[in-house]
């Protein structure tokens, strides 16, 4: 390898690597173009090796968190040893009208008595729990009813000192995934309902886009079709310095800014308003996407040709009639990739909503509550001490995951409208 | 002759009259439009208006205010008086010896119980509790006769001084506010005390005020220790627990140091990837497949790539929660940038410019040496310096892989070129950066901390635009100065 | 004038322009001392002095470059879409007697009253019912029944009616070429314009295409007065009443079509129309 990098070449110290040429012997600079040829190749493909990166990174801790969690589950001691009977099942949820609650009576190996009222939230549909049923920690495998039953027993009778008897492992199931809208993973009763976070991210969303959208489209406008290029020449750029202040300090501005104002607002039409909201984060975020928004569209809306432009002012249309019945038409694919990737960009904001939206994942559509978007829990898990391989490390990436998936939608959305426009003029 | 002009009919006037009156109305609302863009536009920009204007009145003065810490980065005790240190003449009562002149002192008094106004211009002892933020909480405060030092006087007062004058405080209308001159006190050692004084001399220092009796001698400071203060501001400060006295001094080097290993890896990477992109990729499935993937990582939200930072830099390849994982985990965040960037750069070229160099018989990779790369550079740079700043002001990916919030040090302390075992100590080095303590600071719910991170907002946000304003005047001047 | 003839007809100093001859017919519009300045300064037109003629076609005719699309678009203020270009003298409307380049008048009711078809088809990024419809649309009007009517109706004086009226909601970019180059003419006709400009219509058609425009154009003329600047000076003389020769921003000679293609009295004419220069 010395010969190649120092130009001299030497017999025998040909890697067989090189000597793919057509002609057989490398010269020199065919050596030398060769190797210049492969790095240049390996950076380009550095970033396919990137994708593949964060998709293996996010698999590997999203797998395991579908898979099984071994969990340390109390239960009281003042019973003596395991197992429990269950002695009476005063409301069975089989028949009852909930299916959620029942009150048990439970006895330990010592024959003592003790009432249970078990409460199963969202994660069991229904038990059966029968007289003479074990309760025997020692045995609890995959069971989901067993852990609901565990998790009631320490509740309800934990009052002296509770001690660590057994292992429960259970499993997230997609089912409850998908399904469930309370994300609770740092809670006793853990909850993995996603749609907490994916409604606080859309929420923060529709709100920015609310903003940036019609904000960007008319400014896209006037700044193709009304006003002079040199003026443009300065209002463009210094509006991409919208975008480019460090969202930190958008979310400080959002905290500290534009809550108060809201707040001051929301005290004269009677609503109110709490210190953490995603109305302020999604205001401000809509106004760091706006050069974003504003700047595609005008370069879709400027790349419509000045034929289609003099057509209509032949027609005797006025410059807004030319913009939105010739241009906006003509520029619609890019305008709507401008839109996408707005949208794409919101919702991978992080620090905006981290600061000013709240850290409580509430499954809502109102932006005058407080919520946590995806991007925000990840950040606000990562703040504290996560050991690696617990839940909450899981989290994060399950989180990422769906993240990744909700912007490489619209990013992907956004490319192919945006290259077809490209190929139509 | 039909140069005359015919007769108007009467029907036409009126079909013209209405045209001019629909125009007029289709006018006025593109005038309307007119307006409302410009205005938008306006507003969007006052917005980053109103961001600068918080941001200064928030941290402005943050920014400026200067405060004295001990040699080891800490703020004065509280139970310290700080002042300058001085030799003292001989007087009747006392022999030569040091003197300290406190810094002018806030007295904080509650309103009604302890009304300071008729005591203006008058010298009077004063007792109370030093607080936190350099004032006293008074307990007593009376008009004392002018007595020579040395005098003892009842009472043991913290200090002895003049009552400038007296206002209301601005926010608690229970408190009044007097500002107080203090006297020089003489300092009095221990007997076993091990203090230099003399290397003190014209120092500012902090004085342990130690223990006394119910009596004491007037103008005397018993003092414990003795400490040298340094002044430092927002900006030399390290970082501390008392919000009045953070820095983001070790935030800075690590915002430098980061950078650096980002610019490292992102630069030499993205304009290989964007010339092997623009030069060499042949038509392939493979070339479409990297355009589409860095079309697409650039559209990855960086709390992504805080997760990949964490999963391979930290737990894959074990680099640690440091300098260098948190430049490389910003260096492929940033990558899609300078390699869009160097395509733009380099399509820019007329393909005449290699044909011609092809023609002379250069080869694929002279050519690119010699005419694309030189001639792109301007705007490869414009690409490199906005990549750096979204680097500069990124936090997201930053909390994940673990800047720290609080740090005694800066990734250089215990640097030293002359030990190789060290060398590659700041780049395993815990760090910490600008945006993650604004960060922090802003999730505290005191008021001060807020300032300090209105203040870090100012020195970041002047950071990234005047980076982007240095882009953008590149990007202009290529503009004009390149003609193809 | 004989020493003109003899003379390189590049040199700007060896021409002089013959000063045009009333004409029988009723006047729409008549331009006077007309001069046009672009926004660099140029002086694009000198001096122009001609006659149009009510429902008749004039066609301008000149090697590229001679001005001839600039006047055109005088017609209709097209060149107030770009900053800083100026116009000196008098293009006269009749019967109303308004001076068409006047800064009193507005542009936009000019451009309504004068329509213009461009060089290359440049139908609308819509259906081709709207196309059509886009004038009245920028008028205001949307009476459902009114438009239909009028949109028919111009389809049918554009010759296009047959060929579209089973896909009026079909893209006007999806029509050929020559199809939608008369697309662009319904268009302007669908608000009865009063002067209907043509800009080089048929350069970026084929001949079978070109004929439909220029038997098109011939129909047109009985109920609006039409000025088209051509390239092709068969095509002038195929479907021109009057012609005006421009060269190097003057206006060489302007006549009946049939004199000037048969015994023009300038010298500099009969070059051009001998395939000597242009």
């Amino acid at each position: 390898m010395s010969s190649t990098t120092s130009g001299i070449p030497t017999a025998g110290d040909q890697a067989p690597f090189l000597d793919l040429t057509a002609s057989g012997v490398p010269t020199p600079t065919r050596m030398k173009e060769r190797i210049i040829e492969t790095l240049l190749l390996l950076a380009g493909v550095s970033s396919v090796i990137i994708t593949i990166g964060i998709v293996v990174v996010l698999l590997m801790e999203t797998i395991p968190f579908f898979g099984r969690h071994v969990e340390e589950i109390a239960l009281p001691s003042m019973h003596g040893t395991a197992p429990y009977t269950v002695s009476a099942v005063l409301k069975n949820p089989g028949d009852a009208v909930s299916k959620k609650d029942a009150l048990l009576e439970v006895t330990d190996a010592a024959g003592k008595m003790t009432q249970v009222l078990t409460h199963f939230d969202g994660q069991v549909r229904s038990i059966n729990v029968k007289v003479g049923d074990l309760i025997d920690p020692s045995r609890f495998t995959a069971a989901d009813e067993i852990r609901e039953l565990s998790h009631a027993v320490k509740r309800t009778l934990a009052e002296g000192a509770p001690i660590p008897i057994a292992d429960v492992t259970w499993r997230v199931r997609l089912t409850d995934f998908f399904g469930d809208t309370q994300w609770t993973p740092a809670f006793a009763d853990k909850r993995f309902g996603i749609w907490a976070l994916i409604s606080g991210t859309v929420v923060t969303t529709l709100v920015a886009i609310f903003v940036a959208v019609p904000v960007g489209t008319i400014s896209a406008i006037w700044l193709s079709e009304y006003c002079k290029s040199n003026v443009r020449e300065v209002i463009k750029p210094v509006l991409e310095l919208l975008s480019a202040v460090p969202t930190v300090v958008y979310g400080y501005f959002a905290l500290l800014a534009i809550t108060p104002v809201l707040q001051t607002i929301g005290g004269w039409v009677g609503i109110d308003i709490p210190g953490f909201n995603m109305m302020s984060a999604g205001l401000v975020m809509g106004v760091m996407i706006i050069p974003y928004v504003a700047s595609l569209s005008e370069d879709a809306m400027r790349s419509v040709p000045m034929q289609l432009r003099e057509g209509s002012y032949a027609m005797g249309a006025t410059r807004v009639q030319t913009a939105t019945k010739v241009i906006l038409p003509a520029a619609f694919s890019g305008v709507t990739a401008a839109y996408i990737l707005g949208i794409a960009r919101a919702v991978g904001e992080t620090m905006i909503v981290a600061i000013a939206a709240g850290q409580m994942p509430t499954f809502t559509a109102d932006p005058t509550d407080a919520g946590q978007t995806l991007t925000a829990f990840i950040v606000g898990i990562s703040k504290g001490d996560t050991p690696r391989g617990s839940l909450e490390y899981r989290t994060i990436y399950v989180c990422g995951l769906v993240l990744l998936m909700m912007t490489l939608f619209f990013n992907v959305a956004g490319y192919l409208i945006r290259k077809r426009y490209r190929e139509a003029y | 002759m039909a140069d005359q002009p015919q007769q108007q009919s009467p029907a036409n006037d009126d079909k013209i009259a209405k045209l001019r009156n629909m125009i007029a109305k289709r006018k006025r609302f593109d005038l309307l439009f007119n307006v409302t863009g410009l205005t938008l536009i306006v507003l969007s920009l006052s917005v980053l208006a109103a961001l600068g204007g918080k941001l200064i009145y928030d941290g402005g003065t943050r920014l400026m205010e200067t405060f004295e810490v001990t040699p080891w980065g800490q703020a004065p005790g509280y139970r310290d008086i700080v002042g300058d240190f001085d030799r003292a003449p001989a007087t009747d009562k006392l022999a030569a010896g040091y003197q300290v002149t406190p810094v002018p002192m806030l007295l904080k008094t509650v309103s009604g119980t302890l009304d300071p106004t008729p005591l203006i211009g008058k010298r009077v002892a004063v007792k109370g509790d030093l607080s936190k933020d350099g004032s006293i909480s008074v307990d007593e405060m009376r008009a004392i006769p002018d007595s020579p030092p040395g005098e003892e006087i009842s009472g043991n007062p913290t200090l002895v001084g003049i009552i400038e004058d007296v206002r209301p405080d601005p926010k608690d209308p229970n408190l009044t506010h007097a500002r107080i001159d203090p006297e020089p006190m003489r300092v009095i050692f221990p007997e076993d005390n091990d203090v230099k004084a003399d290397d003190l001399v014209g120092q500012r220092v902090a004085v342990d005020p130690g223990r006394r009796g119910r009596k004491a001698e007037v103008g005397t400071i018993e003092a414990r220790s003795v400490t040298p203060l340094k002044s430092q501001n927002f900006l030399t400060g390290m970082l501390s627990t008392n919000p009045r006295e953070a820095g983001m001094f070790p935030a800075l080097m690590g915002t430098l140091m980061v950078t650096i290993v980002t610019a490292l890896l992102t630069i030499p990477m993205g304009v290989a990837a964007g010339v092997y992109l623009e030069e060499y990729a042949p038509k392939n499935w493979l070339t479409n497949l990297i355009e589409i993937n860095i079309a697409n990582l650039a559209g990855v939200p960086s709390v992504i790539w805080g997760l990949l930072g964490l999963g391979l830099f930290i737990a894959l390849l074990g680099l640690g929660e440091s300098v260098m994982t948190a430049g490389l985990t910003l260096g492929l965040l940033v990558l899609p940038i300078v390699i869009i960037a160097t395509r733009e750069a380099i399509r820019a070229i007329p393909s005449t410019i290699r044909e011609a160099s092809i023609g002379l018989g250069a080869t694929k990779w002279q050519t690119v040496r010699y005419h694309v790369l030189p001639y792109s550079l301007g705007g490869i740079l414009t690409g490199a310096i906005i990549a750096m700043s979204r680097a500069v002001g990124e936090t997201a990916p930053l909390v994940l892989v673990g800047a720290a919030t609080y740090l005694s040090a800066t990734p250089f302390d215990g640097f030293a070129l002359s030990s190789p075992s060290t060398w590659g100590s700041p780049l395993s080095s815990e760090f910490t950066v600008m945006p993650m303590l604004t960060y922090h600071w802003v999730a505290q719910p005191e008021h001060e901390w807020h300032r300090a991170a209105a203040a870090g907002s100012i020195v970041l946000v002047a950071f990234t635009l005047s980076m982007n304003a240095v882009a953008i005047y590149f990007r202009y001047r290529l503009r004009r100065n390149i003609k193809w | 004038m004989s020493t003109a003839s003899t003379a390189a007809p590049q040199s700007r100093t060896s021409y002089s322009p013959t000063p045009a001859a009333p004409i029988e017919d009723k006047l729409k519009a008549k331009v006077h001392n007309f001069n046009f300045y672009y926004g660099n300064g140029f002086h694009a037109l000198q001096d122009i002095n001609m006659p149009i003629a009510e429902h008749k076609v004039t066609a301008l005719i000149g090697p590229s470059g001679c001005g001839k699309s600039t006047l055109l678009r005088s017609f209709n203020r097209m060149h107030d879409l770009y900053a800083k270009n100026k116009y000196a003298g008098d293009i006269t409307l009749y019967p109303e007697n308004i001076n068409l380049v006047g800064p009193e008048l507005d542009p936009i009711e000019i451009r309504m009253r004068v329509s213009m078809v461009f060089q290359k088809p440049n139908p609308f990024p819509k259906s081709i019912f709207e196309n059509v419809a886009f004038g009245m649309r920028v008028r205001g009007e949307n009476n459902g029944a009114y438009v239909r009517e009028r949109v028919e109706k111009a389809l049918r004086g554009a010759a296009l009616w047959d060929e579209v009226k089973d896909k009026l909601d079909a893209s006007g970019m999806a029509l050929s070429g020559g199809q939608q180059q008369r697309l662009c003419i319904a268009r302007a006709l669908a608000t009865d314009p009063e002067i209907l400009l043509f800009d080089e219509p048929t350069a970026a058609l084929d001949p079978i295409s070109t004929a439909k425009v220029e038997d098109l154009v011939v129909e047109l003329k009985k109920t609006v007065t039409i000025v088209i600047v051509t390239h092709n000076m068969q095509q002038a003389a195929r479907v021109a009443d009057y012609t005006a020769f421009m060269y190097l921003g003057k206006l060489i000679e302007f006549d009946v079509t049939n004199k000037i293609f048969t015994t023009p009295s300038n010298p500099m004419t009969e070059q051009y129309l001998t395939g000597r220069f242009g």
